[in-house]
């Protein structure tokens, strides 16, 4: 009578064990599931039941499906960046081509009609060449901010984040040291998106950090471009940020980024504690592995 | 009436595809004294097929251009007729693009914009030799 319910007991736990993996597995051999003593446990093969293939069946269609949305997803996220870069170039265009020229032939309009009038009497001119002046300050501006032509002209990543490092150090005064001892050629979206995401990092190191240096590393991986950007600033607490209000909605634009960028099989996490500085690491995808790249579940944490 | 010096007087052929702004570069430097337009072109061949013919002191050309970038035009305008100064007037104030076009072998990056400033500019393109634009403002990040 003992013995066979202990068969039965065994029966059960093997059925358990082959509803939840397909691979062997370890079984106790005992009741209860314990053994005397130190004895080892048992490799037990799996035994498939036809209950238990048609489960099995239909986990494989659910996982299958599972695969094919996230692949969808990742070239939903690929078109998306595509078709920011195409919107950034688009906009850019439309400021430079056609509202500066106006700005500018006004501009010229202006002082003509200035020449030979008393200074006294061309208040109203001045005042209209300063607006002007700084109307074309801001389509400019707006134009480098939004596709800036070394983003367009290099494919070489390392030069466009060398050129970010010099406006960093020339309007925020953030003296950016660069190692990177290797070009990498990207594609424009993905350069596009690794400029705006280390853009964004400097600013915010620029705007909190209470530091002036920061130290940008690029590195080449086989199927991704890892950079990291450094400060050895205030930093801040993670939990508290996450906290605040705006966190929900974003809270930051790299909330955003770093999610898509995890869709592509990238990843944005955010080494940080008060007193300490902060280290964020970005890892992004090569176009080569775009298309074959599977999904990445790297925690993504930005605060 | 304007009788300038015969001396004096530098001549400027324009590459620059924008009607509004040509026309209003025209007005602005036969305005001057000092310097006339002698010649315009929209586009970088067609300034390629007339500027030797004009044999101007300068080229004051746009980046932004139909057909050919405006460094490749620069390049090309150099293995041509190496004698014209050139200077590159442009909306960007970037001193990449700046550096760029000084590379292409640009004399002067006038910034478009205030007419004083590139008046200034196009003087200095005339008569020095090469040095940047240190009028170039960097854009906020």
């Amino acid at each position: 009578m003992t013995d066979r319910v202990s068969k039965t007991h065994q029966e059960k736990s093997r059925r358990k064990t082959s509803l939840t993996s397909g691979a062997w597995n370890l079984s106790v051999s005992s009741p209860g599931g314990m053994l005397p003593g130190n004895i080892p446990p048992v490799l037990m093969p799996p035994v498939a039941f036809p209950a238990d293939r048609q489960l099995q069946a239909r986990v494989d269609v659910l996982e299958n499906q599972l695969a094919e949305l996230r692949e969808y997803t990742r070239r939903l996220t690929s078109e998306l960046i595509l078709a920011e870069q195409a919107e950034r170039l688009r906009i850019a265009a439309v400021l430079h081509d056609d509202l500066q020229p106006v700005f500018v032939a006004a501009r010229m309009s202006i002082a003509r009609a200035g020449k030979g009038i008393p200074p006294e009497q061309t208040a109203d001119l001045t005042s209209a060449s300063r607006m002007i002046d700084g109307a074309l300050e801001i389509t400019r501006t707006l134009t480098a901010e939004l596709s800036p032509l070394v983003l367009q002209q290099e494919e070489d990543i390392v030069e466009t984040i060398r050129w970010l490092a010099e406006r960093a150090e020339a309007n925020h005064g953030l003296h950016v040291d660069i190692d990177a001892p290797m070009p990498r050629s990207l594609p424009l979206d993905m350069r596009s998106l690794t400029y705006h995401i280390a853009r964004e990092l400097l600013l915010n190191v620029a705007k909190h950090a209470g530091t002036d240096r920061a130290r940008i590393t690029l590195r080449n991986h086989t199927s991704h471009l890892v950079v990291l950007v450094e400060d050895d600033g205030a930093g801040y607490d993670k939990a508290e940020v996450r906290e605040r209000p705006d966190a929900a909605n974003g809270g930051s634009g790299l909330r955003s980024v770093g999610e898509r960028l995890r869709l592509i099989g990238g990843s944005l996490e955010t080494e940080t504690c008060p007193g300490k500085g902060t280290r964020v690491t970005v890892r992004v995808p090569y176009r080569t592995s775009l298309s074959s790249c599977t999904m990445n579940h790297t925690d993504c944490e930005i605060a | 009436v304007r009788l300038p010096e015969p001396n004096t007087l530098r001549t400027i052929f324009l590459v620059e595809d924008n009607l509004l702004v040509r026309d209003a570069l025209v007005m602005m430097i036969d305005g001057e004294e000092d310097m006339r337009v002698c010649g315009a072109a929209e586009t970088a061949m067609e300034a390629l097929a007339r500027i030797p013919a004009h044999r101007p002191d300068l080229v004051l050309t746009d980046l932004s251009l139909p057909g050919m970038s405006g460094m490749e035009f620069i390049s090309r305008l150099r293995d041509l007729i190496p004698r014209p100064r050139v200077a590159v007037l442009s909306g960007h104030s970037d001193p990449y693009i700046a550096r760029q076009a000084i590379g292409a072998g640009a004399d002067h990056f006038v910034l478009k914009g205030d007419p004083d400033v590139m008046l200034g500019g196009i003087r200095m393109a005339l008569v020095s030799e090469r040095a940047p634009d240190d009028s170039l403002k960097a854009n906020r990040l």
